[in-house]
């Protein structure tokens, strides 16, 4: 609090204090969330269930632990457009059958308890560090600006005036209307906030003869401005998402000069402008008195 | 002879939908009953409460849009959120066809749930229909028929309830199914709290397409009549059959809506009490049900006595809290005495 306090200008006051809801990054969490449950589920079909025998099997357990975990990892990576899911699913798998190798449990029943605790402790660290990672965030509403605040190792911020919003863009999933939270991007005259969605596609032709080989090519693309930006640099998951979404546009429209204020404006400044002339030829006219 | 003509072609027909309409009027008061619940614990756990109210509207809108596909409408927009849905029709028609689908949206919130678990048994081969019945077309005839065939539904449905597995994943996931039909039976608001859906909201929409238009009510009697004489004709147990499972499917709905009862008694229990003492109630469940298991583990039932007794054991449990701390004399008399004792010091 403090430290934020010392980010303020001069006649600035916070309004509020935000993190993200943890339900709001519900894409993040389900990658420690299907692990555990998948493991869960793994270790009861090879103890309890009637394809127990099979399962027990380490050249049947294992592969089986590979492919669906694989699996859900290229679906995830697919949906999310992050094949760091994939990699990440991927280096676990292979640390926990190294492991499992080093330890010589492979070829022994203990594998499939061992895939559980093994599971269980990377699905609490990969939990640690997603709440860490959602703590991380910071957003603080004054009079003035929104400042977003964030990151664990690299701290990154932005600073961004009332004055400078053009637009602002609300969403709200099943889970938002759920638990009352929502995401608030607010666009700016530069377009930060906005991202684009991409669709392309080609197909080729090739055709090869003892000489000569053609190759022909053809493809097509659409792209679709879209508000979207990096967590830290949105209100991302806030509570309650209609009450701080009332507030922005309340303090946007506070430092928005509307068509008559800009009028008055330009009155005040034309009679600033002949209040300077008029003191200037009052100098003038004293210099001369006393000349 | 002619009485037997009369009970046949009169009073047979009846048997079975009468039947269905009772189990029907059971399943109303249950979900009535789940609205009261859940408006206690409304300002509490506005998430829980919020959440049942979308599954609600979920279905509502499914229903609704299925009304409109089966009667050719067609369906240009569809839309959910936790206050309201938006199904538009592709068509405007009037006539029967209109009321056809207005009839799906106030019927069949009630069944659409419970038919998707219905699906699930039946797939899971929990639950088999039996078509080389013989049947007797009579009123008693037809009574026995309903009743043998819901027996025969119910006996697979309510074993499988029974003997449920918490340590099981499938039947774990099967009882998720069952408290999210539940929960999802009807919504208890729709319009953003505006209109508030009770028993008399449903019973209202009933009879408005009952009475606003009591031609389409006979061409769908006519329909059902002429279903039981083509069933009486070919001697297919079809048309009992049909009421049995639409009874059953309000039996589903009852069932899934105790464990809805059950869950919402706990959270309202939860709510009585303060700081640490609140998860008493929460916990209960599970730590009578791993102690119970184990105790049970070598009998034939043990899977059933286990959850019987784990439900017993928190039921009795969330009541004793309740009375001892909603107990005014109680609390009271303890007033009193202390009182008396502060005075005697004195």
């Amino acid at each position: 609090m403090r430290e934020d306090e010392e980010l303020l200008l001069r006649d600035e006051h916070i309004k509020k204090i935000l993190t993200p809801h943890p339900l709001s990054f519900m894409g993040l969490q389900s990658i420690w969330i299907f692990l555990i449950v998948w493991a869960i589920f793994l270790w009861w079909m090879a103890t309890y269930s009637q394809y127990a025998s099979i399962l027990s099997k380490w050249f049947v357990l294992l592969p089986v632990w590979w492919g669906v975990t694989l699996f859900a990892g290229i679906v995830a990576s697919l949906t999310a457009i992050r094949w760091r899911i994939f990699f990440l699913y991927a280096s676990i798998l292979a640390g926990g059958t190294f492991l499992l190798w080093y330890n010589g449990w492979l070829f022994k029943s203990i594998a499939k308890d061992f895939i559980l605790f093994y599971s269980a402790g990377v699905s609490a660290i990969l939990a640690i560090c997603s709440f860490a990672y959602i703590k991380s965030h910071r957003y603080i509403i004054t009079n003035l600006r929104i400042i977003f605040k964030g990151g664990i190792l690299k701290k990154r911020e932005r600073t961004l005036r009332y004055d400078k919003i053009t637009d602002i863009d609300g969403s709200q999933g099943i889970l938002g209307q759920i638990f009352d939270f929502g995401t608030i991007i607010p666009i700016t005259q530069s377009g930060f906030g906005l991202g684009s969605d991409q669709t392309f596609a080609g197909g080729g032709v090739e055709t090869k003869g003892k000489k000569l080989g053609i190759f022909g090519f053809v493809g097509g693309g659409k792209e679709v401005k879209t508000p979207r930006t990096r967590s830290y640099y949105e209100l991302h998951g806030v509570y309650p998402y209609r009450e701080v979404r009332k507030l922005i546009e309340e303090l946007v429209q506070e430092n928005v000069l509307v068509p008559y204020e800009k009028k008055q404006v330009e009155i005040q400044k034309e009679q600033l402008e002949l209040q300077r002339e008029m003191k200037e030829l009052l100098e003038k006219q004293s210099f001369l008195k006393d000349d | 002879m002619s009485s037997s003509i009369i009970d046949t072609f009169f009073f047979a027909p009846f048997a079975p939908f009468m039947s269905a309409v009772l189990f029907w009027s059971f399943q109303l008061l249950v979900v009535e009953s789940m609205k009261y619940g859940l408006s206690k614990i409304w300002n509490t756990h506005t998430a829980f409460c919020r959440f049942s109210n979308f599954l609600g509207i979920l279905f509502q809108a499914l229903a609704h849009a299925a009304g409109y596909t089966l009667t050719g409408i067609g369906v240009s927009e569809f839309s959910i959120s936790v206050n309201d849905s938006k199904v538009s029709p592709k068509k405007e028609k009037e006539g029967f066809y209109a009321w056809f689908a207005n009839a799906f949206l106030a019927l069949g919130p009630f069944f659409i749930p419970p038919f998707m678990v219905f699906c699930i048994l039946l797939a899971s081969g929990f639950i088999h229909l039996n078509l080389s019945k013989d049947v007797t077309y009579t009123f008693a005839g037809m009574m026995v028929q309903f009743s043998s065939t819901l027996a025969d539904l119910s006996h697979g449905f309510v074993k499988l309830v029974a003997s449920l597995d918490l340590f099981n994943p499938f039947h774990l996931a099967f009882l998720i199914i069952l408290i999210a039909t539940g929960l999802g039976i009807r919504p208890s608001y729709i319009e953003g709290g505006a209109k508030k859906l009770s028993i008399l909201h449903d019973l209202y929409m009933i009879k408005n397409l009952l009475v606003n238009h009591p031609k389409y009510l006979l061409v769908v009697l006519g329909t059902f009549y002429l279903f039981f004489l083509v069933t009486y004709w070919f001697r297919i147990p079809l048309y009992a059959m049909l009421f049995s499972i639409l009874a059953f499917l309000s039996i589903i709905a009852i069932v899934s809506m105790f464990f809805v009862h059950f869950l919402i008694l706990i959270l309202y229990t939860s709510d009585k009490l303060h700081s640490y003492k609140r998860f008493v109630p929460i916990f209960v469940p599970l730590i009578s049900y791993v102690p119970l298991r184990l105790v049970f583990v070598n009998l034939d039932f043990g899977l059933t006595l286990s959850l019987v007794l784990s439900l017993l054991i928190t039921i009795v449990t969330c009541v004793l809290i309740i009375r001892g701390v909603t107990n005014k004399l109680k609390r009271l008399e303890r007033l009193s005495r202390s009182k008396v004792r502060t005075d005697e010091r004195r």
